[in-house]
């Protein structure tokens, strides 16, 4: 049932435009990927290519060691939602999650009684019990968006394709939905690519990441190894919440120099720098290192982020505790975490260090 | 803000306006209640009153000794009917390529090519009748059925592909995307999730192409003179005595209305409906 | 992220099968006939298949044919005056519709009723109208004490005749097109207007009739393109008398051709229309073009058969 996928040499052109290039792109059987990148990287692009949705792609698709390069999308047993749902408006909620089973290579799989329980099941399972009769207007976005999972799931597919399934649900509903998405995904072991601009749901679903920006892979690891050390600024920028801070820096004697701060950097040569500071890595208040003024505070309940001014160089630090502690115009103390510095080269954007 | 005077003007013009619009309804109305004799001696209007209503000319028409209403109206129904569903059917698919693909025919592209198609209908259809006519001669078309509704399909079809069109145009391509996955090849696709979602275009291009063919007049007299003969040709040929029977052609003339005016009440309602709603979020 | 427009029809064959069946029939009914018809138009062509090329002559002959002038003076005649007060009337009917506010739905259903008769039938309805012993024109004629008038035996009478008729038949398509055109107006700058203290006058001139055109236009092109092919109603109204008094070209062409069997003439009278109605709507098309780009804030209101289910939230 479940199978690993092998995607190479992906690449697809609109006009003479290349919106996706990708060199590889590998999922172990039942593992949980996550295809993260801003809108308009070609994420969309990327998993309708993988589908065969799309005519003008290129490239090999293997899916369970068998290349479907060449097979049209209806054989190729992959199960796509999409963004915009694409519920059928003319069917009921039934009629649509028992679509896929009544489709002609799989319709004399079933009995109509077995279809009727595997509707029935996946209807259970995602909360659609009481709107099996209703039609797609007639429903939320939630529970649209949870049909659409049905459909791709009832028919337990070798490969399930998740095009910001949950980008568009209200934040209450969304943390549920990703914490049934990632049991659902375990339950039944199949291998899933899911494709959102969330950074958070990265880290919260992914086996594995796949940073993909401006239509290419720029890092594929665990969601930690990408947040711990980004292979450059792109993947630095895209993990971690609040965005990481870029500030100037200067390499001279194997020591590094920013914002009057002097860390050790062997082996780097001498030359400015790009330093990644994470906001999280950062603290204010007491007798610190650096002195900062304030600038702004945003609260975030239990969080703040507060803006302070180092140098010239505006910073967010992500600071712990009671925001109300902090006035614009004060005078603070700024610390960095040891071990938190990441070096980047300021004309290739590759990270040259990390850790430091 | 408006004027006493205007409201009065407005109305009156609008008083004015119905009397024109049903009174010669009701005229054609009112004469097919009537004997030869009220018709001929001057204008009855008021039943009852001016003249004896009688359902002479209805009760004629069915009786086939004595009219040949029947065949005719067969005929309307039949050439119109298939030739509308010939129409409908080639000119979805052929609407669904304009609106899903580019096509490149030369320098024609897809506006091009709806445009040349619908262009058909800019012609005269007498510029291609005569031609027809001396074909039909060739083929052995004239005054047969098939002949008919080929001529009537060739009406219709631009009418189909262009109003067809914006239809699909209409019908997110993800659906689609959706159904191949789901296991829908292409046909199926079309049959399954397509055209249930483009039915009140299907709809509206099977009636405005039956309203066509039944309305027609010169193509059918043109390439039928017996047993192809339409309703209007039937009614032309009643008129054509010396003392015409304008009771039993007011007879036919409201039955021959029946089409139009349910096109019409079913489209009225029918366009307004919001099928696509809730597919794509 | 969606899919940039649709694909390229480069390859499969399956989409090229598409569109073959229009394209068929049009090569086979709108392509072929044209050219026949322009060869039969070049030669002495009889009904009983006899035929000989002989170049212009038939177009010659017409040229100078006082019948043939007439009629085709009746064609242009007919679309002008037809076309003209149909909108005129559409136009009137739809504003005074609009403005009132009730009784819309059936004054609706009222004006439209014409239209769906079938052409025939609206011949002879006009013709037992208009008859001068037994019509009811003429009796209320009488009746208001105005003379008698020979509608379909005298020329100016038999055109104003045909006249009627298609204006009763088709200001309905006029005023069914410009009315949907109204009920889709923006009502917040009429309303403003009204409240800057516009006569009503003033807001149907400066304000509704720019936001009008390109439905009149829409209405007009497609009422000019079918009055050229006027024939059924002259058919039965008048038979194209007095004489040729009414004939259309159409009807003269199917009297040359079926009746009289000349069908090299009458292909030649069908190719002359078809050079008027090429011009004519070319005309039409530019003038519709320039104001679509002299405009560009106009609401584009389409025709109500060809608008598509609205309310695909994108």
């Amino acid at each position: 049932m479940t199978a690993e996928l092998k995607v190479s040499e992906l690449s697809v052109t609109y006009g003479d435009v290349a919106a996706v290039r990708i060199d590889e792109l590998s999922l172990d059987a039942g593992e949980f990927g996550v295809l993260l990148g801003p809108s308009g990287a070609g994420k969309t692009s990327s998993l309708k290519a993988i589908a065969g949705l799309l005519p003008g792609a290129a490239g090999a698709v293997h899916l369970g060691g068998r290349d479907i390069s060449r097979t049209a999308p209806e054989e190729r047993d992959i199960a796509m939602c999409f963004e915009s749902y694409a519920l059928y408006p003319h069917l009921t909620v039934r009629k649509n999650l028992e679509f896929p089973l009544r489709a002609p290579r799989r319709v004399r799989e079933l009995t109509a009684q077995e279809r009727r329980r595997r509707v029935d099941e996946v209807a259970d399972v995602l909360g659609l019990g009481q709107l099996l009769e209703r039609r797609p207007a007639q429903l939320s976005g939630g529970q649209r968006q949870r049909v659409s999972l049905g459909r791709a799931l009832v028919r337990r597919p070798t490969l399930l394709l998740l095009d910001e399934p949950i980008s568009h649900l209200d934040a209450k509903l969304r943390n549920g939905m990703r914490a049934e998405l990632k049991r659902m995904q375990r339950d039944m072991g199949v291998t899933t690519l899911f494709a959102t601009p969330d950074q958070g749901e990265a880290f919260a679903l992914g086996d594995r990441v796949f940073v993909l920006d401006a239509g290419e892979l720029r890092q594929v690891g665990e969601p930690t190894e990408l947040y711990l050390r980004p292979s450059n600024v792109r993947v630095a920028e895209l993990l971690g919440a609040p965005r990481i801070n870029l500030v100037d820096g200067e390499v001279r004697g194997q020591r590094v120099t920013v914002l009057g701060l002097e860390r050790p950097a062997e082996g780097l040569r001498d030359g400015p720098v790009l330093v990644g500071l994470r906001p999280a890595d950062l603290t204010v208040g007491g007798h610190r290192e650096l002195e900062a003024a304030v600038v702004a505070v945003q609260p975030l309940g239990n969080a703040a982020i507060v803006t302070v001014k180092v140098s010239g160089q505006t910073l967010r630090v992500l600071t712990q505790g009671a925001f109300d502690e902090w006035q614009v115009g004060d005078a603070v103390g700024l610390g960095v975490r040891s071990g938190s510095l990441l070096l980047f080269d300021p004309v290739t954007t590759m990270c040259v260090k990390a850790g430091i | 803000m408006m004027s006493k005077l205007g409201a009065w003007g407005r109305r009156l013009f609008l008083l004015v306006w119905v009397v024109f619009a049903l009174l010669p309804a009701y005229w054609a109305l009112s004469t097919s209640f009537k004997r030869q004799v009220d018709i001929y001696n001057g204008p009855k209007m008021i039943p009852f009153v001016d003249f004896t209503p009688t359902l002479d000319a209805w009760q004629r028409l069915w009786v086939a000794s004595q009219s040949d209403f029947l065949p005719k109206l067969l005929n309307s129904f039949v050439f119109s009917a298939v030739s509308s569903l010939i129409a409908v059917v080639l000119g979805a698919f052929a609407a669904y390529g304009l609106a899903r693909f580019e096509y490149r025919y030369g320098a024609y592209r897809n506006d091009d090519i709806s445009f040349l198609i619908v262009s058909q209908r800019i012609m005269p259809p007498i510029v291609s009748v005569l031609a027809l006519y001396v074909v039909y001669v060739q083929l052995r078309a004239l005054d047969t059925a098939w002949g008919m509704i080929l001529a009537f399909t060739s009406m219709n079809l631009p009418i189909a592909v262009y109003l067809l069109r914006s239809f699909f145009a209409a019908i997110p391509e993800e659906l689609e995307q959706a159904a191949a996955l789901d296991g829908y090849p292409a046909v199926l696709r079309l049959v399954r999730v397509v055209f249930p979602l483009a039915a009140p275009g299907l709809a509206s291009a099977f009636m405005l192409s039956f309203f066509f063919a039944w309305n027609d007049f010169l193509f059918a007299l043109m390439l039928t003179f017996n047993k192809a003969q339409t309703l209007p040709l039937y009614i032309s040929s009643l008129s054509a005595q010396s003392q015409p029977e304008w009771a039993l052609i007011a007879a036919v003339g409201m039955i021959a209305l029946i089409p139009p005016v349910v096109v019409t009440l079913v489209l009225d309602r029918y366009m307004s409906k919001q099928v696509l709603v809730g597919g794509v979020r | 992220m969606t899919d940039k427009g649709p694909r390229s029809a480069g390859g499969a064959w399956y989409q090229h099968l598409l569109l073959a069946p229009p394209l068929v029939f049009f090569a086979a009914f709108a392509v072929f006939p044209l050219l026949f018809t322009l060869y039969v138009s070049l030669s002495v062509w009889s009904i009983s298949g006899d035929h000989r090329f002989i170049g212009f002559g038939n177009y010659a002959e017409l040229l100078t044919s006082p019948d043939f002038q007439t009629t085709f003076f009746n064609t242009v005649a007919f679309a002008v005056a037809t076309v003209l007060v149909e909108y005129v009337c559409g136009m009137t009917a739809a504003l005074m519709l609009y403005r009132s506010r009730a009784g819309q739905g059936a004054l609706r259903l009222a004006f439209l009723l014409p239209m769906m008769f079938t052409p025939v039938v609206v011949g002879f309805i006009w013709r037992t109208m208009f008859d001068p012993s037994y019509g009811p024109v003429d009796a209320l004629l009488r009746w208001v004490g105005l003379p008698s008038v020979p509608w379909l035996s005298e020329r100016p009478w038999a055109f104003a005749a045909v006249v009627i008729a298609d204006v009763w038949q088709w200001t309905p398509f006029m005023f069914l097109i410009i009315y949907a055109a109204m009920r889709a107006l923006p009502t917040a700058p009429l309303e403003a207007a009204v409240v800057d203290g516009a006569s009503s006058r003033q807001v149907f001139w400066d304000h509704m009739m720019p936001m009008l055109l390109p439905a009149s236009l829409t209405a007009i092109l497609l009422r000019t393109i079918e009055s050229f092919k006027l024939f059924d109603v002259v058919y039965l109204l008048t038979g194209g008398g007095p004489g040729v008094g009414t004939a259309t070209i159409t009807l003269s062409a199917y009297f040359t051709g079926l009746r009289n069997g000349d069908l090299g003439s009458a292909a030649a009278m069908t190719f002359l229309l078809l050079v008027v109605v090429l011009v004519v709507t070319t005309v039409l098309l530019k003038v519709a073009a320039r104001i679509g780009r002299t405009k560009p804030r106009r609401r584009v209101v389409e025709l109500p058969q060809t608008s598509p289910s609205e309310g695909v939230p994108a």
